[in-house]
């Protein structure tokens, strides 16, 4: 078989800035042509001008062919890309990225590092390549180490004080925002201690809402208990609030604000009370918390709030837990997240081991599976964060050291965390590119943008670099040190 | 056909009951340059040719497919890449044009902002004050995370 072909090749300058013009014409061959395949979506690439460019640049691929391109970058060069040119920044806003994005083989769930002192205010966020650390060994000796800087950031935005005129406080309490949790690529953050008010914020886009007061705050009394989900039927976002009234402060009552709307709506009351809202985890359209009940025991289980149905339920922890585990003293000794895409506990109560166990039909309690069993010297604040793309568990041990754990080889990957300040949290966060205005929806919206936060205070509490730094070979569980934890120096 | 183009071309004869007769049939392709084409023919041909010799392996199959593209891409400048690119595009051969953005996607990434700028010819096009926000913003990104 002969292929014939045209030597021709054509350049449309979609846009003119300077007064250079090129088109190449060559002899044609004359045949019946065949329609060119369209794509599913328009072009609209431009061509920018220079006199010496190749033949065809990158411009003239279409659309969605950069998109696929671009959707196949790390977060870094993502944020990169978007600084580039005017024509990627759209691209990349462009739903059609985030679907390329979500359906990329490597999981999109990402790690961030934020530095949780109370005597500093901190709105960065640390990207962490889990990533580039998986493919990187650890020193083959164990008196060297390697340090990987965290160099991609994000912000938050910063809190107005409550009280007037004390712009110069630094107390974190003042400026900084508690994160509650993330959903869908948006975080929920609320003030410390009374958890209110409300910013929704996207950080990848840099901006947020402000959720609105309700009328009647003013009767609102003690702390409030946040959540934050999505309702996939109807596509809205909401936040949920467990508030103690003045009318009533024995009696929780349920509100929730759809965002977009224009104000909260009481549910009813709650069926319980949390004390503390402990381990906010958001999973499949639901709010959870860890809940002691009210009984003589104080047993404790897993509450949850449907964002859909706007109705609380409930889920015992494993049978087997281990029936002194579930009570109310051990509290401090559970957490709770999620791993693979399913609800999972940990329980650290043990001396010499802590159980990790994950829900594997969710919502069926007898699929609870008690997934890994780690000796550990210490049943130390051990807290696994996510699993990663080959299989390992990484955890956060005492707020500044991850953990990077082989189940197969059963051995341990350190790396400490080093910053000006010495206790950290660890964030898991899906990025989402889409404009908050487009992904939320509604029309009660007032998009602020985060650095336009940080300049009206006139601070933005100082520029900050995180490092993680590995030392040695990894250890089996054997091996695992005593003494690390929250005394570390300053 | 790794060539959907090229087989929806020979669908479409054959519907209209064209008779193509001799072994030798010309088909258009107006927006393939040669050089492409020919790379993309031989990365096909040893597509196929690696395939049927490990037909029951899959991973040899991968292994060997990912050592020849490793050497590809030696041989292939990275402004061609856009070239092959269109050509596999045009031409609706998947398993190139996901291996061509792959490469492209590899040459970028960790890079800086300016490396990237440099690399496929473009200029910046924001506001002069957008631009003066963005190297605030992402000072990170101006210098080069990988070198050059």
């Amino acid at each position: 078989m002969k292929f014939f072909f045209q030597y021709f090749t054509s350049h449309h300058s979609r846009r003119i800035r300077k007064s250079t013009k090129r088109r190449r014409i060559r002899r044609t061959r004359r045949r019946e042509s065949t329609p060119t395949p369209t794509p599913p979506i328009s072009q609209i690439t431009k061509k920018p001008p220079s006199s010496s460019t190749p033949c065809t640049t990158i411009m003239d691929l279409p659309g969605h062919t950069l998109i696929d391109i671009l959707s196949r970058l790390p977060l870094n060069s993502i944020l990169v890309s978007r600084c580039v040119c005017t024509t990627w920044r759209c691209l990349i806003s462009d739903p059609l990225f985030t679907y390329f994005y979500l359906s990329r083989p490597q999981q999109p769930l990402e790690l961030f590092l934020r530095s949780n002192s109370l005597s500093h205010v901190t709105t960065t966020l640390h990207w962490v390549d889990t990533h580039s650390i998986l493919n990187t060994p650890p020193p083959f000796h164990p008196n060297h180490h390697q340090q990987t800087q965290l160099n991609t950031k994000l912000y938050l935005p910063l809190a107005h004080s409550d009280t007037e005129g004390s712009g110069s406080s630094s107390s974190f309490m003042d400026h900084d925002f508690s994160i509650v949790n993330s959903c869908n690529g948006i975080l929920l953050l609320s003030k410390p201690m009374l958890n209110n008010p409300h910013i929704v914020c996207n950080p990848i886009t840099g901006e947020f809402i402000t959720v609105p007061k309700s009328v009647d705050d003013n009767s609102l009394w003690g702390s409030v208990v946040p959540g934050f989900g999505h309702c996939r039927k109807s596509n809205k976002f909401k936040v949920v609030r467990l508030v103690f009234r003045l009318e009533n402060i024995f009696q929780r009552m349920t509100e929730v604000y759809t965002l977009g709307t224009a104000s909260w709506r009481s549910i009813g009351p709650a069926p319980f009370d949390l004390d503390l809202s402990l381990f906010a985890t958001y999973l499949n359209g639901v709010i959870h918390w860890l809940r002691v009940s009210d009984n003589e025991k104080g047993s404790i289980f897993i509450v949850g709030f449907d964002f859909e149905d706007e109705r609380f339920n409930e889920f015992p922890l494993p049978p087997h837990f281990g029936e002194k585990h579930k009570e109310k003293e051990n509290l401090h000794h559970l957490n709770m997240g999620v791993l693979g895409d399913c609800l999972s506990v940990c329980d650290c109560t043990f001396v010499d081991h802590m159980d990790i166990w994950m829900m594997k039909e969710y919502g069926d309690p007898t699929s609870w599976t008690k997934e890994y069993v780690i000796s550990t010297h210490f049943g130390g604040p051990y807290r696994p964060i996510m699993l990663l793309e080959n299989g390992d568990l990484l955890m956060i041990y005492g707020k500044r050291e991850l953990y990077v754990y082989n189940p197969i080889e059963r051995h341990f990957r350190f790396l400490v965390i080093h910053g000006v300040q010495s206790v950290f949290e660890a964030i898991t966060h899906v990025p989402s590119f889409i404009p908050l205005k487009d992904a939320v929806g509604g029309d009660h919206l007032n998009v602020q943008n985060v650095k336009g936060s940080c300049s009206d205070h006139g601070f933005l509490g100082g520029p900050e670099t995180l490092y993680l730094v590995e030392q040695g070979e990894p250890r089996n569980e054997s091996q695992l040190p005593f003494f690390w934890g929250d005394s570390g120096e300053e | 056909m790794k060539f959907c183009a090229v087989k929806q071309y020979f669908d479409d004869e054959n519907n209209n009951n064209i008779t193509s007769g001799a072994s030798t049939t010309m088909i258009p392709l107006p927006n393939v340059e040669s050089h492409p084409l020919a790379i993309l023919i031989t990365y096909c041909k040893k597509h196929l040719k690696i395939k049927a010799n490990n037909a029951d392996n899959k991973k040899e199959t991968e292994k060997e497919m990912e050592q020849y593209e490793q050497e590809l891409l030696k041989k292939v400048m990275p402004q061609e890449l856009t070239e092959l690119i269109l050509a596999a595009n045009y031409l609706n051969f998947k398993e190139a044009l996901d291996f061509f953005c792959r490469a492209v996607a590899s040459a970028i990434q960790n890079k800086s902002i300016e490396f990237v700028r440099k690399f496929f010819g473009l200029e910046s096009d924001f506001e002069l004050g957008e631009e003066e926000k963005l190297r605030e913003e992402f000072a990170w990104s101006f210098e080069g995370v990988d070198e050059d």
